[in-house]
């Protein structure tokens, strides 16, 4: 009889122990959960009923996945026709200054920096397509057309959600807690680069030149490995593929120098570090620590200067870079996505 | 510059709307999925703004401006009919599941993905290794295609390999078949302990 106390002893320990781990928690930051959520406050104590009501919706399984990178005036991939929430061209300055500041208190600085240059990218789009648009298309790109929602009730403890994107940006930040969860978040631009102020400003910064920079850094075997040997034209985890996981393929980093998963890292932060800097380092650690399962995959040319796709995938997150458009080699317009397996919307931190 | 001049020079010949998305091409974006009893398939098709006019015309049979259910279900038919799918060397059957297609509007615009599902019973024995393979031969003129193997939800399948042709208008899907580790690991717990048991009743005796 004690030998099967213990047997089964063993058993429930091997059950516990198994493959089907839970999404790794990090250190998480009370106090920058506590800001956000002043931040929110702030905001919504600007808005009058009427603007909340548009501002501040339901946290669902339906709600939260009504983004994408498409432009106002397009049905998104999910159905939806209308992002959540208030769009900046309905705030008043006063309302958009406090709805700015809640979107800097959920990113890091570099993280805020990118989507408002992104902002930027398609302000300067408007700007040359307006006057050429038929009258009364429904189309329209530019920084007025930018969403900012709250799905659930800010809360320390509760999750909630924080949602901020328009053409080619969709932020999703879900806070449960301590922890904040970037997944899953669209990045992209055309003009890959524009003036503003007498400045050249490129929204996805040094994005492509790291990873050209990786790609060079491998071997001929490893680039082998990594090369995908077919054309890349689009992301595949793109909006409205949720729930969807795809086989890994590439070189696996498991077999990368010290220097390269230093660049590989690197590179990864460009994305990861978008969040607050707790959240963006606990997930930092995450992914180095589970870099023997990642991979990382390319498709185009290898020389910098062009276009090429690439993919990084593993337990802890999978990143795209897809550029797009009708040259091959194109660097003008660009789609990414960043995503966390078995994770997006904090699924593995939220019952 | 160089950008701002690009893009004044595609919005003479495009609608505004149009011209931050591709143009002249039709994607096709396929994902298969193997259970133990189906084959499934699920396709995103999205006509550039210069190629949409033909697949409106495809899609809306009685040129009224509304894309019925019926008229959807029979485009999806005719993808269907373009699909190769088979399991093991043998044809799997498919059958159109499902078939949204956007507004004529947003397909005039280059921005409207028509989104196909198609099912196939399959009655094959998996075990060690099988292979599975889709090919598109739907409009090849203009299309840029991609197909990638989703991970397979039931644990006892894994992809092992994933072999495409250079334009991605093909896939052979190589999937390990066996029982978790948690299964293995488990059987063989109870094997011992059964064996423990019978040992132990022996001494009693």
């Amino acid at each position: 009889m004690r030998l099967m106390r213990s047997l089964l002893g063993v058993l429930c320990v091997l059950v516990a122990a198994s493959p089907v781990a839970p999404a790794q928690r990090g250190a998480g930051d009370p106090a920058a959960t506590a800001r956000v959520v002043a931040a929110a406050g702030t905001f919504l104590d600007t808005l009058d009923a009427a603007k909340r009501a548009r501002a501040q919706g339901e946290l669902n399984a339906r709600t939260r996945t009504i983004w994408s990178n498409l432009p106002t005036g397009v049905t998104m991939q999910v159905g939806a026709t209308v992002r959540n929430g208030l769009k900046l061209g309905d705030m008043t300055p006063a309302q958009e200054k406090a709805a700015l500041a809640l979107l800097s208190a959920s990113l890091s600085t570099e993280g805020y920096d990118k989507v408002m240059a992104i902002v930027g990218a398609d302000e300067a789009l408007e700007v040359v397509s307006a006057p050429t648009r038929k009258p009364g298309a429904a189309i329209r790109f530019g920084r007025a057309e930018f969403y900012l929602a709250i799905l659930g009730t800010p809360s320390a403890t509760a999750p909630w959600m924080l949602q901020f994107g328009g053409h080619h940006l969709a932020v999703n930040v879900t806070f449960a807690g301590s922890e904040h969860v970037l997944a899953p978040t669209l990045t992209g631009t055309q003009p890959a680069e524009f003036e503003l102020a007498g400045r050249i400003i490129r929204p996805l910064g040094d994005e492509p030149e790291k990873a050209f920079a990786l790609m060079s850094a491998l071997t001929p075997e490893q680039q082998k490995q990594a090369t995908l040997g077919f054309q890349v034209r689009n992301l595949v985890l793109a909006p409205g593929a949720d729930g969807q996981s795809i086989a890994p393929e590439g070189v696996r980093v498991a077999g990368f120098t010290p220097a390269q998963r230093a660049q590989l890292l690197d590179l990864a932060r460009e994305w990861i570090g978008i969040v607050g800097d707790a959240a963006a380092s606990a997930k930092m650690k995450h992914l180095e620590a589970t870099l023997g399962d990642t991979y990382f995959a390319w498709a185009g040319p290898v020389a910098a200067g062009q276009g090429a796709y690439f993919r990084i995938q593993g337990p802890a997150a999978i990143i795209e870079y897809a550029p797009q458009g009708q040259a091959p080699g194109n660097t003008d317009h660009i789609h990414t996505i960043y995503r966390e397996p078995g994770n997006d919307y904090a699924a593995g931190l939220v019952k | 510059m160089i950008a701002r001049l690009s893009l004044a020079a595609l919005l003479a010949l495009v609608p505004a709307g149009a011209f931050a998305h591709t143009l002249d091409e039709f994607g096709q974006a396929a994902r298969v999925s193997l259970t133990w009893t189906d084959v499934r398939l699920d396709l995103d098709l999205t006509p550039g703004v210069l190629v949409a006019e033909p697949i409106v015309r495809a899609l809306d049979r009685d040129l009224d401006g509304v894309i019925t259910p019926g008229e959807a279900a029979a485009y999806g038919q005719r993808v269907l009919a373009d699909l190769v799918v088979e399991l093991e060397g043998r044809r799997v059957a498919m059958t159109l599941a499902r078939a949204d297609v956007p507004s004529v509007a947003d397909m005039r615009d280059g921005m409207g993905t028509i989104r196909l599902t198609a099912v196939g019973p399959h009655d094959a024995r998996l075990g060690g290794t099988v292979t599975l393979m889709v090919r598109n031969d739907h409009a090849p003129s203009q299309s840029v295609y991609a197909v990638n193997a989703l991970v397979p939800v039931d644990r006892r399948l894994t992809v092992r390999r994933q072999t495409r042709d250079v334009l991605q208008r093909s896939v052979r899907v190589e999937y390990d078949v066996r029982p978790t580790v948690a299964v293995q690991l488990g059987w063989s717990i109870l094997a011992v302990a059964m064996g423990a048991l019978v040992v132990s009743r022996r001494r009693r005796r």
